[in-house]
This record gives structure tokens, sequence and C-alpha cells, in this order.
């Protein structure tokens, strides 16, 4: 059979592919499994043997299901049913949202496209704990800013906007999850073909019946990818139902497992591990279905070798509306930056009032500079997290790459391998890094910033290889083919081609695993110590400190540095051709 | 022979100095100690603290201007996530830290895990045997009381409650805040049923306190804000903190309230001993305690630095003989009252 859509080619990367004696490809794909095995399945064997460890006090450990038991059990029904509308609501309401946003930005001649894209990462800067405090500020019962003004601008009674209970839990985090959306399915609406649009509309189809049969359908290997992300992640997530909903009285699984960890004099990992396993095992059916969909040949593919023009939807009247849907997305995703950025420049937080005006100053910038661990961390934070965006776009591109194009059975153990990290809680991870490297005591990372990269590298996988993943689905091997039969070796379809192609989902990987490493704070509380300070530690030292202004200054900075970023990506993806 | 005069001579040389060396000691002995501790700390050149660090930059600031020679570091973590991380480092065969500034009870299993050298310091006899371990292990240096913390813009002084009886007013019903991390809950409903009883817990419970589980810190500031304008579980030293800053929060026993208690201790295994043992002599002495008492709101172990303001009656949970089971039970007691599990 010849080579075509669907055909299953094999990529190797001798010039003489496909090469019967030696198939060089096959040597990369085992190489690249390795390289993954020994850099994920060490923490995985940490989780699996804590979960199975019973540890008893003034007792000896035992292995038993005890922990499993005990998880479950602790949980009961009702939080099982709470966690899963928390999970199923806040990662819908998400996608709803931030698809949206990506679809206008992406498709349309809406306004504020490039607005949005700086929102998004601007909101992706500061830890999850501290934006929770800012949505308190802002949306609290008793003096949050927003109900303060609807009581006094329009005289309601009462509290107008309820935050603590699961409606505010869910709306909260799926704001939160909306920019990580938003920038992992940019890339897949960028680099859609139109012409299969256009075909539709030129066959009598509605607009409606172009998105839906049409557009969702080609975007549906990112869609399901970003589906089980923010389905994951809000399962697992521990902040929104401890600051939202505990005053509310309501509680998740992941809060009855915090408070396990937390309850004893010793942490007690061992249900918190076997939670993570049970998520795991609960998630690996629609992972595993969601790479099949992927690997379906170039049947999501729409970049293939023909050129085309990336032709944007004429929004019409509705153009200026989609703007404003596109400003007041980021400006609600910024709000609770907003209020850090007011209490940056006073001397201790106050709601915003006329009355501080006189009070504000820029001390706290100032007082900034005189702290060197707070330099040691900004260049430490930078470093870390640069190099740990680095190696995961590097290695999860390669690794995506492989899974998606070579036709082994073995290429299941890449989506597997970088999948695993999906489950594993940062502290729990934290702490298998730590006790990893203190026994590897050869490999002299313990003590090192180079530890928190590798701690990062883990942690961000399963994102970089979802995002890459994803976008290859839209690329036809067709083009690799072309590439092949012009003389190209297989290193020079990957980064001549493949690259260049997947560019704007690269820099999009690239990007959030930044972020994110910066903002991170599990992992830093676990293995940063005074040698390797970081810009989360020194934020939580100020937060136990109760120095709000000063967590606002140093977040109003980090701010600036995401603006920066999405200026930069905007250029980076304009120069590839694909501006939105 | 020698003369009469030249006798007198001598005999009061020998009482002078016999005088001069009982009124040097037992201070200038102290002194030469410190003096000579100092001398081999400044060889050592390093020191290592693993901390709590809530609220000990102003004491290691301090420490360092005592000793400018001394380099000083310091890992912060909750206490229990640095007693693990010392466990697992030790069992690793990696012994860097010099110095720990934690609760008691995350000394515990770093005691068990015979982690821990035992304290030599003068300053010991400051302190009551209360606050010593037996072993001088770790010596208890200063306390913080948990008790009523209220926004006074919100909540006017006189309106707030001045008993555990006044929180039960019908006025008070779902706007008491509770800081709601586990150990500080359970804390709170063990004080409670100590001093009040259960039958008294479960009738405050029904009064639907709002559960913040945002961190200490993080609760006070949500009271400096206005937006928990009154809670039951405040720390002093945040109020006082937080008053010192210009917010209008105050602070008040109303009832037997309990104390956490901060301890310092030495690394068995110090690679730096000497500066170890100094660090804990500053931390023991009344200068350390003067920060802690005057600037930071806490309450000081020495014999003499009682603050006038204290309480009539603290309670020492962790001192309690069966605590352990104690503190499971007000666990459970808090996720049914509070938190409604099974």
């Amino acid at each position: 059979m010849a080579p075509g859509i669907g055909s299953g080619v094999q990529i190797s990367l001798a010039r003489g592919w496909p090469s019967k004696s030696f198939d060089s490809g096959r040597l990369f794909l085992w190489a690249t499994i390795t390289i993954l095995g020994v850099i994920i399945l060490p923490p995985f064997a940490y989780l699996l043997s804590t979960s199975l460890t019973v540890e008893q006090a003034r007792a000896p450990a035992f292995f038993g299901f005890d922990n499993f038991e005990a998880a479950w059990s602790r949980s009961g029904f009702d939080i099982w049913r709470v966690t899963l509308i928390y999970a199923v609501g806040s990662s819908l309401l998400a996608i709803a949202l931030g698809g949206l946003a990506a679809w206008l930005a992406a498709r349309t001649n809406a306004y504020c496209r490039g607005f949005a894209l700086v929102g998004a990462l601007v909101s992706m800067s500061s830890p999850v704990i501290v934006k929770g405090i800012g949505w308190i500020l802002l949306l609290g019962p008793n003096k949050g800013v927003v109900n303060e003004a609807l009581r006094g601008l329009l005289g309601l009674q009462g509290v107008p906007i309820k935050l603590f209970g699961l409606g505010g839990m869910i709306s909260i985090e799926a704001i939160l999850w909306i920019p990580v959306v938003f920038l992992l399915l940019l890339p897949a609406f960028s680099a859609m073909n139109p012409a299969l649009e256009e075909a539709a509309s030129m066959s009598g189809a509605g607009r409606a019946q172009v998105i839906w049969r049409i557009t969702l359908r080609l975007a549906s290997p990112a869609l399901i990818a970003v589906a089980l992300l923010t389905f994951i992640r809000a399962m697992e997530s521990f902040e929104v139902p401890l600051l939202i909903g505990s005053p509310g009285r309501v509680e998740t699984l992941t809060t009855v497992i915090y408070d396990s960890i937390h309850a004893g004099f010793r942490p007690r990992y061992g249900e918190a591990s076997a939670y993570a396993i049970s998520l795991l095992a609960l998630v690996v059916i629609p992972l595993l279905a969601s790479n099949r969909l992927a690997r379906d040949g170039g049947r999501f593919a729409t970049i293939g070798g023909r050129g085309f023009q990336g032709a944007r939807i004429d929004l019409g009247g509705w153009r200026a509306a989609a703007g404003v849907y596109l400003a007041l997305i980021p400006l609600a995703l910024v709000a609770p930056l907003a209020i850090l950025f007011w209490a940056s420049f006073l001397p201790i937080y106050e709601p915003p009032s006329m009355a501080d005006f006189g009070r504000l100053s820029l001390n706290n910038y100032r007082s900034l500079l005189d702290r060197p661990q707070i330099i040691a961390g900004m260049r430490n934070g930078a470093l870390t997290a640069g190099l740990a965006a680095c190696l995961v776009v590097a290695i999860a591109s390669i690794a995506a790459w492989l899974a998606s194009r070579r036709r082994e059975p073995s290429r299941r153990a890449l989506d597997i391998l970088c999948s695993l990290p999906l489950a594993f809680p940062g502290i729990v991870l934290g702490t298998a890094v730590l006790i990893e490297f203190l026994h590897l005591r050869f490999i002299p990372l313990y003590g090192t910033i180079g530890i928190m990269v590798f701690a990062f590298l883990v942690r961000f996988m399963p994102y970089g290889f979802r995002i890459c993943h994803a976008s290859l689905a839209g690329l036809h091997p067709e083009l690799e083919e072309a590439a092949r039969v012009c003389g190209a070796s297989g290193l020079g379809v990957l980064s001549r081609v493949v690259a260049p192609a997947i560019m704007p989902a690269i820099s999009a990987a690239w990007i959030y695993v930044f972020l994110n490493s910066i903002r991170d704070l599990s992992l830093p509380v676990a293995l940063a110590g005074p040698r390797n300070p970081l810009i989360a530690t020194t934020i939580l030292d100020l937060w136990h400190d109760g120095k709000i202004p000063a967590v606002g200054a140093i977040s109003i900075l980090l701010a600036m540095l995401a603006a920066f970023l999405g200026w930069v990506f905007t250029w980076l993806t304009r120069r590839e051709g694909n501006a939105i | 022979m020698i003369s009469r005069t030249r006798s007198w001579r001598l005999a009061l040389a020998t009482l002078l100095i016999s005088l001069a060396s009982m009124l040097r000691s037992p201070h200038a002995s102290a002194v030469d100690a410190e003096t000579a501790a100092a001398t081999r700390a400044r060889e050592e050149g390093r020191l290592l603290i693993y901390t709590v660090g809530a609220q000990i930059d102003p004491l290691i600031a301090a420490f360092r201007a005592k000793y400018p020679f001394l380099t000083v570091q310091t890992y912060k973590a909750d206490t229990v996530e640095v007693a693990r991380r010392a466990i697992e480092e030790h069992e690793a065969g990696v012994d860097e830290v010099d110095a720990y500034e934690l609760n008691d009870y995350g000394l515990v299993p770093l005691l068990e895990a015979d982690l821990l050298a035992p304290l030599n310091s003068p300053e010991l006899a400051h302190y009551p045997p209360m606050a010593i371990e037996n072993g001088r292990h770790w010596v208890v240096m200063r306390e913080d009381l948990i008790s009523l913390g209220f926004n006074t813009t919100s909540v006017k002084p006189d309106d707030a409650p001045h008993s555990n009886a006044e929180l039960l007013d019908t006025k008070w019903k779902g706007k008491l805040g509770l800081y709601g991390e586990s150990t500080a809950v359970a804390h709170w409903i063990g004080t409670i049923i100590l001093s009040e009883g259960e039958a008294f817990l479960r009738k405050l419970a029904a009064q639907e306190p709002v559960v913040y589980n945002t961190g200490g810190r993080a609760v006070a500031n949500l009271i400096v804000s206005g937006e928990a304008p009154i809670v039951i579980n405040a720390r002093r030293s945040h109020m006082i903190a937080s008053q010192r800053d210009g917010a209008k929060v105050a602070w008040r026993a109303i009832g037997p309230v309990y104390a956490t208690v901060s301890a310092i201790a030495i690394a068995r295994q110090a690679a730096h001993p000497n500066a170890a043992a100094l660090f804990a002599d500053f931390m023991l002495g009344a200068q350390a305690q003067t920060i802690y008492r005057d600037d930071l709101g806490y309450s000081s172990m020495r014999d003499d630095m009682a603050r006038a303001d204290d309480p009539g009656e603290k309670l020492y949970l962790g001192s309690r003989p069966k605590f352990d089971q104690e503190y499971e039970d007000w666990s459970r007691l808090a996720g049914q009252l509070l938190k409604g599990r099974r």
C-alpha cells in the first residue's frame, strides 16, 4: 500500500527509509522509552509502594491495601458525588468559555484577540493560593469588593454573589482553567485549514452546522485532550475546595485526603498515594481512548501537502460583541491580581477606598530589593522554569511524534509513561524525588536547582505530551513523506517540517510549563533549600508572615514577565504565519 | 623569713583574688564560655537552621548582627515537613542541618530517630523545668496564645464576646469565623471540651461557624480586611503584628486559652556544632526573647520575661498524658461537627 492517509507510515531516521536492514527509528523509539522510563518510573514506584505501605505509630510498617480501604471509606459516596459534580462542572465550564475564546481569537476577526492571549498568560503567573485569597477579597460575602459595590450602588441586600459553596467552587476552578484551555486550544484552532469549513458552507451548511460538524470534529483530539486534563486536575485540585469550599461546608475527596495527610504528627502519604493510584485507574480508559482517536491516521489532519491561507471568519455585526467577550474573559481572569495590585502600594491590605489614596507608595517594591533571597529566588526561578520548559518540550514533542507515527505496539509505552505523572499529588511527587536523589548521591542534584528541574520535568511531561500529541493529529503524514521523498533525513524531517508546523503548540507548551513551574508551590516546598531558593518559596515565606502587599508586589512583577512572554509568543506565532 | 608587712600584703592579695574570682562567676565564666564558643564558631563559619519560619526573620537578622562572621542559611517549611525531611536526609547519610526551631511535636520524631543532641546552654537556668525536655534535647522558648480575634471596625470592642458563653448568643449565628486547618481545629475543640464541656461545644457548633481553611496568617489577613470580622481561634501574635502595621484589629482571651509552643534544638550530627550552640544560646537569651515578646507578640518562657497581659489560664494540650488519643478524638469530633463527616 502506498503511504497515504491512514496508511500508518513508519518513520525512520535513516536516510534509506524505510530501511530493511536496520531501522534506526525503532532504536530511537526504544531510546525515548528508556529515557522516559528512567525519568518517570522511580517516582511512580515510590507512589505505588507508598500506597501499599501501611505505617503505624510505634510499630513497623507493613504491606497491604489498608490505605486504599481508608481512602475510600473516609470519603463515602456523598463526597465522591460532590467531587464528580465539581470536576465535571468546572471542566465543562472552562472548556466552553475558554474554547469559545480560543476559537474567536484564532479563527475570527473579533476585536481584542491579542488582549485575550496576554490576559490569559498574565492570569497564570501567580500561585493558585494567592489568587484564591484574591477571589475571597473580591467576592467575599462580608467585605468583598464586588459584593460591597453591588450593595452600595444597587442597594441590594444580603449577599448578592455567593462565593462560598459548590457553585462558587465550580466557577472559580473554571476561571482558573480558562487560560489553560485557551492556551491549549489556540494552536489547534490556529492550525485548522479553513478549506473544509468553506466547502461545507458552499454545500449549504449553516454556520452552526459548520461549527458543530466540521470545526469541533476537527478539533476533537485537542478538545478531548484538554477535557481530560481539566477533569483530572479538577479531581486533584485542593486549593479551591480548601479556600472556597470549606467556608461553605463543601468537601471534596482532596480536602478529606489533605486533612488525612496533615492531621497527624507525621504526614500520612499512604492515603494520598492510594487516592492517586485510584484516580489513575479511573482516568486510564478515557486517556487511552483519546490516544486512539489521535492515532487514527489523518482523520483529523488539516495541515497537508497543499498550502492553505488561514482565512478568518468575518463576524460582521458580531465582531464588537465578540471583542467584548474576549476583553471580559481576561479581565475576569486577572481580577484577583488587580486586588493584589492595589495591595502592593499599601503598608497593609485594606479594601479599595478613596481615603487610602494618600497612603499609596512604592515601598513594597523597594523592599523587594532589600531581600537578597528575592533576587536569588527570581534568578533561580527563571532558570529552573526555563530549563524545565525546554526539556519538557524537547522530550514531549519527540515522544508525541513517535507515539503518533510509529506502528509498533511498544509506542503505547510512550502514552502510558507520559500520562503517569498526571495523577501524582505534588507533595508526594516532591517527597519521591527527594528520596530518589538522596539515595542517588552519585548524581549530584540534591540541594541544587537541578533537582527542581527534574521534578518539574516529571510533573509537566503529561501536559507537554498532550499538547504536542493533539497538534500532531492535525498534521498529515504526507508532509513528512514528501520531505523524505525529497531526500530529507529523519532528523531533518523532524526539525524542518514537523517542528515548524506544530510551533504554536510547542510555544504554548513551553509557556505553560514555564509559568506553572514559576508559580508551583508543592514541589519547591519539598525540594527547595537554602542553596536553591525559588521565587515560589519566597512568596510562601512572605505569605506566612502576612505580607500581602509584598506578595502583591512580587505577583505584579511576575505578571509583567508573563505579559512579556505573551508578546514573545504572539511574535513567534506571527513569524510562523499563525498569528492570532 | 617573710616580714610582717609582706605577710599582710600577701594575705590581702590572696583575699582580693578570691573575691575577684567569686565575683566573676558565674557571669564571667559564661562570658568566657560564649567567647570561646564564638571563636570556635568563627572557624566553622556557617550555620544551617531548619525552621517553621513564622516570624523568624527579625531573630535571624539580630543573630547575624551579633555574629557577622557566620553565614546563616535557613530552610523553612511546616513542622511535619521539616521533621520528615530531616529524617529522610539522615537515613540517606546527609547530615547538613545544625539547629532546629520547630513546634515541640515536630521534635518528637527527631528525638525518636536519635537526631538531637542535649543542650548545654547557660540560659537554661532562666527556664522552668516544664519548658525543658527531660533529656534537655529541646527547650520550649516561646508560646503563642489562641482565642478571639476581631476587626474593630466591623465589631465594636464592647459588642465583641467577652466570654465563651457569649458566643452562643443568636446574633453570632453564621458570623463566627474559625481557622480550619486540621491541627488548629482539633486543638480548639480540645480547649472548648476541657474548659466548657462537650455539650457546650455542640451548642457552639450549632452556631455554624464559617470554617476558613487558608492558613493561620491568611485568616488573620481576612480579619484585617474585615471579610472575617470575628474569628474564635485567632493567634495573638498575628493580631499584635497586624496592629503594629496599622490594622484595626484586637485580640481577647474569652476563656482558658491554649498555647502553641516553639522550641529550639541542635542536631546530634551538626556539621557546625559550635555555631549551632551559639544560635541556641542566642535564641534562649534575653535579646531574642525581647524581640519575640515586644516586637512579635509572643509570650516568652523565660522566668524573667512574663507579659503583663497574659491571661490567667493557659492550656498546654501537648503535655497531657493521653494527648495522642485525645487528639484523635478531637479530630474526629471536628469532622463530625464542623464538616459533616461520618
